[in-house]
């Protein structure tokens, strides 16, 4: 694999779509080429940090409220099949 | 047509067991999606309630919560989308491919320079790069980042094709990069490039 084949496959990679085949070259690629593999580090450091820092922020939204309106409703449909 | 009691009991038991947990991740996507609080407790209402209604649509064992997501993902789509205000034009493919990359490569003296931007890069400037996408990069970037979806998952619940869901991706990860960027130098926590 060569550095284009390679880098067409970055986020593919980052995001575990590449079959067994390509990970393997993908990874034996990046074991001999310092640009790509720093290219490759920094993206994925760009997505694990996005990723974080979106599953760390907790909604102020009441969940236990909308249960409740959502209960009352799913109830009233209930109700209208009887 | 009256259902039978007990069906409706049913009903409700496997409603509550298989797709109410999913409600928590349904109001973070919604959130994301809508950009405001009151929008996106409708949003999971409808999408909740719709489900419950086409329940017997739903096939026992399969990906419940990649179902809800696309009720709530189309309801948003036709709904919601449409009432938001529209989105700044953004010409993406301006952007180059390498652009973050090269940028902070072109920084010298720099060791591990994503290392110091993102110290000094806020929870809330994240936030912020993701409200200001464009919905339809929004969308499968918030699917996959904060969901975990995989592509065909996404194509699915998006309606889309795998190559637009790919593209969107790459495109949206590109645009958050250089809102991301473009605010650190801003703030000088890094030097930039003229």
């Amino acid at each position: 694999m060569n550095c284009q084949e390679a880098l067409e496959l970055l986020y593919d990679y980052i995001d575990k779509e590449v079959s067994d085949i390509d990970e393997k070259e993908i990874k034996e690629h990046l074991s001999k080429c310092k640009d790509c593999f720093k290219t490759f580090k920094l993206e994925n450091n760009v997505n694990d940090f996005i990723e974080s820092k979106l599953k760390n922020d907790n909604p102020h939204v009441s969940l236990g409220d909308l249960k409740n309106r959502i209960m009352t409703k799913i109830d009233e449909i209930d109700s209208q099949s009887d | 047509m009256a259902l039978e009691k007990e069906t409706i009991q049913a009903k409700r038991k496997s409603f509550e067991k298989e797709a109410l947990p999913h409600m928590d991740a349904l109001l973070r996507t919604a959130l994301r999606m809508t950009k405001n609080d009151k929008d996106a407790e409708d949003l999971v209402q409808e999408a909740i309630v719709k489900a419950y209604r086409f329940w017997d649509k739903f096939e026992q064992g399969s990906n419940c919560r990649a179902w809800l997501f696309k009720i709530m993902t189309n309801i948003f789509i036709n709904e919601y989308r449409s009432k938001s205000r529209s989105p700044v034009a953004v010409n993406v493919d301006e952007i180059d491919d390498n652009f973050l990359m090269g940028q902070l490569a072109s920084d010298v003296n720099m060791e591990d320079p994503e290392k110091q931007l993102f110290a000094k890069v806020f929870d809330d400037d994240v936030k912020k790069a993701i409200e200001n996408l464009p919905d339809d990069f929004r969308i499968v970037i918030v699917l996959s980042f904060l969901e975990g979806f995989s592509y065909q998952e996404i194509a699915e619940i998006a309606d889309l094709q795998l190559g637009t869901v790919k593209s969107r991706l790459h495109r949206g990860r590109k645009l958050l990069q250089k809102e991301l960027y473009d605010y650190a130098v801003k703030n000088g926590y890094i030097k930039g490039l003229k």
